[in-house]
């Protein structure tokens, strides 16, 4: 059921220019922002002046094995909202061009519908978790001091916390996209809902509802990989993935998936 | 023996819109049944309800004698409203995908591509085709699996008049082989043309079923014409089969079930008239349509 459901996916896509175009350039500038990363702190170290000069005197370990995976998976953050928009274009499309109800007209059962979609939520997931993997080993080889395996493969676990991290991010554009069905419309209302309203509500509740905030989803899901650079100026940082964090992030994963098979039983096509 | 399909008291409703009324249909093996009505009578609605991409407010449906699992619509081979296909794929990709659906991992894409004549674009995109390409390729998908049932909603919607003839060939055809039909129309001429029984829905419900061949037959009309009508019209009135009259320019038209011309002569003989004209009239499906709507309007 799941290989049949994922092949239908792939049928669906195979010859889709513009899906294979985006993907492509998805993978390009993944690998390409890593490395201006590099040569931006290159610049500054050769350019060293000013207040931040004993800041670049030692250069920036941002690269060096254990800290790599960490640093990439949070730079990287915000190529999750192309992977989105590659679901919820599919998703939309499925309702404007109505061949979502031709599929179940044909036969197609809506568990196996849900399925196809959460396979292909799964897959770009999956990639996501791939390319930091590459990139990481990539950008360590050139430029850690340090090379040996156990280094390599401490803190690793980041590199999977960030294919769920994306899993449970596509989670949410399945859904909304599920319950607009309007391309246009659905992405809009999810850039506005995730970098806009939802960090507004939690900057505002956060001084008095400190806990709360932590359980809003786009908190919750962009929580499961913390901001690292603080312990470059000798802060106390997370450099490690919690449980808890990831349960609340799969929390709403399941939610999401929940109500989307709700909306599709529930509703006429 | 079973029926294909069968719906009892199938009902929906959209809010305080009734769709489609409390329908009861049965249609068997090898018929080319038509669903007829005007438009917004609730022939989609239903076929929509059969096929489990609206749900049903009420009632139940059997196909197959079986049940309404989405299992039993890989028998069935159909089209809703227009021709539905991802449009940046070639007509030989979206066979590929409906296949998929079905479970049938094969089938002579050639055979079919050749039978509703889109050999030669097999590879095009679909959104390069001609509605009249859209739909006889929507046909072509519909018989991927070799279904038992075919449902046509509105196959010649949009067609120019070669087009409309091409896709009532194709169905003919296919209808040969076999297959049973079910084919929503608001075209009494197609209907006619193509069907073997029908219905008639208004505002949801039904309002007639029967066979096409018994319904034309089933109503006589005669026209007459004599020399005095005024007497005609009397000795008209009491003969015994004669349901009702109507005068149209001096001619009398007489309706009922067990009219012929020979008896109705030998009767005007016998009462001392010789009628200067006596003929059936052909009576056609639109004319019985439309008296079944006024009927039903009242």
């Amino acid at each position: 059921m799941i290989a049949k459901a994922l092949t239908l996916e792939f049928l669906k896509f195979r010859r889709y220019k513009p899906f294979w175009i985006i993907l492509g350039l998805f993978v390009i500038c993944y690998f390409a922002l890593g490395f201006s990363i590099k040569s931006f702190i290159d610049y500054m170290i050769a350019n060293r002046e000013g207040p931040f000069e004993a800041f670049f005197e030692t250069g920036l370990p941002l690269f060096d094995f254990v800290d790599v995976w960490q640093n990439m998976a949070y730079i990287t953050f915000l190529f999750k909202y192309i992977l989105a928009f590659v679901v919820m274009i599919s998703i939309c499309q499925e309702y404007t061009m109505r061949t979502i109800r031709q599929n179940m007209i044909d036969g197609l059962s809506r568990a196996e519908y849900v399925i196809s979609k959460l396979g292909m939520v799964t897959v770009l997931s999956l990639l996501a978790g791939l390319l930091l993997l590459i990139l990481g080993l990539f950008l360590g080889m050139l430029y850690s001091p340090v090379k040996s395996l156990d280094f390599v493969v401490q803190s690793i676990e980041f590199v999977p916390a960030f294919a769920f991290e994306t899993f449970c991010f596509l989670a949410f554009a399945m859904f909304l996209s599920t319950l607009i069905r309007r391309t246009g419309f659905a992405i809009i209302l999810f850039i506005l809902y995730s970098l806009i309203m939802e960090p507004i509500a939690t900057t505002i509740m956060k001084h008095e509802y400190e806990l709360a905030t932590w359980y809003f989803p786009i908190r919750a899901i962009n929580n499961i990989i913390h901001l690292p650079f603080g312990k470059y100026i000798f802060q106390e940082v997370q450099d490690y993935v919690k449980w808890t964090e990831l349960l609340v992030a799969g929390g709403w994963a399941l939610i999401f998936i929940w109500l989307t098979w709700l909306l599709m039983t529930k509703r006429d096509l | 023996m079973t029926p294909v399909l069968q719906t009892e008291n199938l009902t929906k409703r959209f809010g305080r819109l009734v769709a489609v009324d409390g329908l009861n249909l049965e249609v068997y093996r090898g018929q080319v049944f038509g669903i007829l009505g005007p438009n917004g009578s609730g022939k989609t609605t239903t076929l929509a309800m059969l096929l489990g991409v609206v749900k049903r407010t009420d009632g139940t449906y059997i196909w197959f004698g079986e049940g309404d699992h989405y299992e039993l619509r890989k028998r069935i081979g159909a089209i809703l409203e227009y021709p539905i296909f991802y449009p940046f794929l070639s007509a030989v990709d979206n066979l590929r995908i409906t296949a998929h659906i079905k479970d049938v991992s094969r089938y002579d894409e050639e055979a079919l591509m050749r039978l509703v004549g889109l050999y030669e674009r097999r590879k095009d995109a679909y959104k390069t085709y001609s509605l009249g390409m859209k739909q006889r390729l929507a046909i072509a998908t519909a018989m991927v699996g070799d279904p038992e049932v075919l449902i046509l909603d509105e196959p010649t919607n949009g067609l120019d008049p070669q087009g409309i003839a091409e896709v009532r060939r194709l169905i003919l055809e296919i209808s040969a082989m076999g297959k049973t039909i079910i084919l929503a129309s608001h075209l009494l001429d197609e209907v006619q043309k193509v069907c073997t029984h029908f219905c008639v829905l208004q505002r949801g419900s039904k309002v007639y079923q029967g066979g096409v061949a018994d319904t034309l037959n089933q109503k006589h009309r005669i026209e007459v014409y004599a020399d005095d009508p005024e007497t005609l019209h009397t000795v008209l009135k009491e003969y015994r089969a004669v349901k009702t009259m109507e005068r149209k320019n001096g001619v009398i038209i007489i309706q009922g079930e067990e009219l012929s011309t020979k008896a109705l002569n030998q009767y005007l003989i016998e009462k001392g008239i010789i009628a200067s004209h006596l003929a059936r009239v052909h009576t056609n499906l639109e004319e019985q349509f439309l008296e079944i709507l006024k009927e039903n309007d009242r």
